[in-house]
């Protein structure tokens, strides 16, 4: 069990751990606590920079740095002359393998030589916002067999389009990990720095997801203000950037099994997939006590339109008809900003006619609580991960009923009801038909907890990281086939990306040997 | 997934009742293009249309059900190529060439883009400035002129005074800038800071440039003083933006003026101490409302919350920031006389024009993709946009000399040479290129001294200074703003 060598993870975040509040911020601090034998480094990407950490960072964590997306520019000079004209050649073909497919195969290597140049003494900011580099833009999306060349983008689209692309690949510049294991929590901008240690030293890559980067991406991208192709360009970075992520980690861990659907289609190996679900700390979520005497449904959350709660309140109308003395108890406030949706959800329980039966509790403490005042616990939401509010109800014994998304189906198995999105009257009838059977209710509730303490405790998902971080850093996992230059923990410093040169750039094979007997 | 809801093996539910969708659509085609027709429409690749349909709570097995497609994915991509083609298709051009060619292949194949000529219809820009806002600060920019009809300085425009005017004309720059950046960085207490502590400091320098030059007395200090109290309660209320605070306060020194000039007429003078008051008045106004603007704002906050520290850069920017005002003073004040009311009135028609300029140039930016057509079109902006403030100048130097009938002060051809360097090394600055006008605009004030020194008259020496520099500013200014990475 124990090594000579105390293990060393570098866990890469993107907007979350140690920064924020959240689901993947407490699934962060769960592993980094659940392990105190393991030297964690943490690189956080951020917004300013400025941001404060919240979380308190225990012992385990030796270092902790960030990488500003939105932060000044380095104040480093562009090239010039021919080590310009090269690095725009590189460029213009990294372009194109954002914008059209017979030419996303150039993407990886072009990606990798952006990073040298970056890593080895050039600007990257500088470079990207260089005359030549927006002329390079503006060469390659208007040729005319590129598909944006059709909505002919203007100066204005290539600056804007040129600036999203420099701040996106700020986590580039990154003295990646040269040893340990690198952990993706979220993909995305984070894997930057996984795929550079990844490629340049040869150290092993573990990549999270907990709802699908990617998909996130291009639904925040449709209420964005980018022209047609602004969002072509960018959405096509972030495409070839979670293919690539999925094709280089060897070991990609979803939070639940529906996950894997897009990451086999982004061109993922199913052999390399390993589902870890998330655990709940059963001291903190006990066997609920008693149910209320009221039949109560209740709900915890944060109130936001992807939790479709005015479904939720529908239901709970529909619910009312049959049984006038039920209740409806909603926990959580609204994220900053997005208090207009509260204000909708309150008047359409005016014009339901159950604004009196209908309670917003706001934000609590001991969210134990929430779930312990209803009779049944629901969840409404359009679009889950694997949700924590779900199993930690479970875990308090309370029957639930859920919307069949995400991870939900594989979180409940045949301890709640499932219905589907949007239905009130599914919704409804499944909630009718536990609050008038109170046997079933206590034997979902019993069952739920068994389930909760069989599968998704945090013990179980600690201890599963950290074999997969040991199988990593032993080398079982790792390809024999893959030829970096550097051994995985060869060199204990961070090296230079100089010293790894292109020597470097040999492609680790799509077809790789099975690295995980799933 | 057909039920109405997943049973339990066991568990037993009445029927619900109510209008629900069939589980297989009537007309699949007709329902998706209802329902996803607008998404599909607007979505750049078939991914985004697979997470929509996932987004809007559909799950594979609806899918299979409703629609016969395997999943969402299947699904997606099918209403993608209905709609726009293969991924990434550009639709009716052959095969691609090789990569390393490409960006260099011709596009010449697509016809130019019909630029709309609504160019002259600037829209909502940071640029879009209000015409009357900009006269009203031309005017304020000049009003502390009359001054001078009121209360003639103790020794004329001495050494003295014009030393400590030169510093207060740059120090106020310095100041200026440094504000001006902390409110763009949307930090409107350190500007206020930057503003009275600047203030202060130049209340002090300027006297003492003051008293060091030869010939100094006690009244050119004190007249020192008085001016330096004044470019800082000004400077702070032009920045904040609040002209007409200024323009109250300037209000005895416009209508002393008039009293002047109505009195002169009639052959008599009113008294020296009628003017001196009326002068200490509007000081005193102007002083009132910049410390109204600023120093309550400041009281609340504990003065270590305050942001005064200033990086390298900012401290350099400040410093050019001032060379450059001090440049902009040599060179207007190396002759002035009544004329020179007319360029001081047309500064704030040249921050008209130069936001103008800047405005149409960005619109440029959004509406050509080609360099050729851009180039065009902010160099004609440029043109036209000097053409109109040189017009500008023109009028107003032919209005003051209706007004005035034999005004001294320089020609209206070494003015709009003058005027054009100072607004197209303005232009410079605006464009980030605060080093390149800076020193420009150093070199221009040096010649102008040299010549003075050598013994050039000052007519000809600031006239051909001032075309010079007109000359390469112009040929600066063209060359950035043609340069499409400086408009970000």
């Amino acid at each position: 069990m124990n090594s000579p060598v105390a293990l060393e993870v570098t866990l890469l975040t993107e907007g979350t751990y140690p920064y924020i509040h959240g689901g993947v911020s407490t699934w962060c601090d769960q592993l980094v606590r659940g392990m105190p034998d393991v030297r964690f480094h943490i690189l956080g990407i951020t917004g300013s920079g400025r941001e404060p950490v919240i979380w308190p960072l225990p012992e385990q964590i030796a270092s902790h740095s960030t990488v500003p997306l939105w932060g000044p520019p380095d104040g480093g000079r562009a090239p010039r002359g021919r080590a310009l004209r090269r690095f725009l050649a590189g460029y213009e073909r990294f372009l194109l393998s954002l914008l059209d497919p017979d030419f996303e195969p150039y993407f990886a290597d072009e990606l990798y030589e952006i990073a040298e140049f970056a890593l080895t003494g050039g600007s990257l900011t500088a470079a990207l916002r260089s005359e030549g580099a927006l002329r390079s833009l503006q060469g390659v999306w208007r040729l005319p067999f590129v598909a944006t060349s059709r909505d002919r983008p203007s100066f204005r689209d290539a600056l804007q389009a040129t600036d999203l692309l420099e701040h996106a690949l700020r986590a580039l510049a990154v003295q990646p990990p040269a040893r340990g294991v690198v952990h993706v929590a979220t993909g995305g901008l984070a894997a930057l720095p996984g795929l550079t240690a990844r490629r340049f030293h040869g150290v092993p890559l573990l990549l999270s997801e907990h709802g699908i980067y990617l998909r996130e991406r291009f639904l925040g991208f449709r209420a964005a203000p980018f022209s047609r192709p602004v969002k072509t360009l960018v959405l096509g970075f972030y495409r070839m950037l979670a293919a690539e992520s999925y094709r280089c980690a060897d070991v990609v861990a979803p939070v639940n099994r529906y996950n894997r659907r897009w990451e086999e289609h982004g061109g993922c190996d199913p052999r390399r997939i390993r589902t870890v679900y998330n655990g709940v700390d059963l001291r903190q979520f006990p066997v609920a006590g008693d149910e209320p005497e009221e039949p109560t449904l209740s709900w915890a959350g944060r109130i936001d339109p992807i939790k479709d709660l005015e479904t939720l309140i529908r239901a709970f109308a529909l619910v009312r008809l049959d049984l006038p003395r039920a209740r409806l108890r909603l926990f959580g406030d609204p994220p900053a900003g997005g208090e207009a949706y509260q204000q909708r959800l309150k008047a359409l329980t005016v014009e339901l006619g159950v604004a009196d039966a209908v309670v917003f509790e706001g934000r609590i403490d001991a969210v134990k609580d929430a779930y312990a005042a209803g009779s049944v616990v629901l969840l409404s939401s359009i679009s889950e991960g694997f949700p924590f509010s779900l199993i930690e109800a479970m875990a308090c014994g309370r029957a639930t009923v859920s919307t069949d998304v995400g991870g939900v189906r594989e979180a409940v198995g045949d301890t709640g009801l499932v219905v589907p999105s949007r239905e009130p009257e599914a919704l409804a009838a499944a909630t009718l038909a536990l609050l008038r059977d109170p046997v079933e209710r206590a034997r979902l509730g019993a069952a739920a907890r068994r389930r909760v303490e069989q599968q998704f405790t945090v013990e179980r998902t600690v201890s599963e990281f950290r074999s997969l971080y040991r199988e990593l850093a032993g080398g079982s996992i790792v390809d024999p086939t893959a030829e970096p230059t550097l051994g995985p923990t060869a060199d204990p410093t961070v090296g230079s990306a100089a010293a790894s040169g292109s020597g470097v750039a040999t492609r680790r094979a799509t077809d790789a040997d099975d690295r995980v007997a799933a | 997934m057909s039920g109405l809801v997943e049973l339990l093996p066991g568990l037993r539910l009445e029927p619900v009742s109510g209008p629900r969708l069939p589980t297989v659509a009537a007309d699949p085609a007709d329902e998706l293009a209802e329902r996803f027709g607008e998404l599909v429409a607007t979505s750049v690749h078939p991914l985004e249309v697979v997470a929509a349909i996932e987004a809007e709570g559909l799950t594979d097995q609806q899918i299979q059900q409703r629609y016969g497609r395997r999943d969402a994915f299947e699904l997606g991509e099918e209403l993608f190529r209905q709609a726009h083609g293969e991924p990434g298709d550009a639709g009716d051009h052959g095969a691609a060439p090789n990569a390393r060619d490409a960006p260099n292949a011709p596009n010449a194949r697509k016809a130019p883009k019909e630029l709309p000529r609504r160019l002259h219809s600037v829209g909502a820009s940071a640029w879009d400035v209000s015409a009357p806002r900009c006269a009203l600060r031309g005017v304020l920019f000049a009003l502390p002129g009359l001054a001078y009809l009121l209360y003639r300085p103790p020794h004329g425009l001495d050494g003295s005074i014009r030393a400590a005017l030169l510093l207060s004309w740059g120090w106020s720059q310095a100041v200026a800038h440094l504000s001006y950046l902390r409110r763009g960085q949307g930090d409107p207490v350190g500007a206020a800071a930057f503003l009275v502590r600047g203030g202060a400091a130049g209340v002090v320098l300027a006297p003492l440039a003051a008293a060091v030059m030869p010939g100094a007395t006690a009244p050119t200090v004190a007249y020192a003083a008085g001016q330096a109290l004044y470019f800082a309660a000004a400077t702070t209320l032009l920045v904040l933006g609040r002209e007409r605070r200024l323009l109250g306060a300037l209000t005895p020194v416009a209508l002393g003026a008039v009293w002047v000039v109505v009195s002169r007429r009639l052959g008599d003078e009113p008294p020296r101490w009628v003017g001196a008051t009326l002068i200490m008045l509007a000081l005193g106004l102007a002083l009132w409302s910049g410390w109204q603007e600023t120093v309550p704002m400041l009281r609340p906050v504990r003065a270590d919350n305050v942001r005064l520290g200033l990086s390298r850069s900012e401290w350099w920017q400040a410093a050019a920031a001032g060379v450059f005002g001090l440049g902009v003073a040599v060179l207007t004040l190396a002759q002035i006389g009544s004329t020179t009311v007319a360029l001081t009135l047309s500064m704030g028609g040249a921050e008209w024009f130069l936001a103008r300029c800047r405005a149409t140039t960005e619109l440029a930016l959004s509406r050509t993709g080609s360099k050729r057509r851009f180039h065009r079109l902010v160099l004609s902006a440029l043109v036209r946009c000097l053409c109109g403030y040189l017009l500008l100048v023109a009028a107003l130097v032919a209005a003051t000399a209706l007004l005035w009938p034999g005004a001294g002060g320089p020609g209206v051809v070494a003015l709009a040479a003058l005027a054009a360097a100072i607004w197209s090394a303005q232009l410079l600055q605006s464009l980030g290129l605060l080093g390149r006008a800076t020193i420009a605009v150093a070199a221009a004030g040096a010649a102008v001294l040299a010549a003075r020194a050598a013994g050039v008259p000052a007519g000809v020496a600031q006239s051909t200074v001032s075309a010079v520099a007109a000359f390469v500013l112009l040929l600066a200014t063209a060359q950035a703003v043609g340069t499409a990475t400086r408009h970000r």
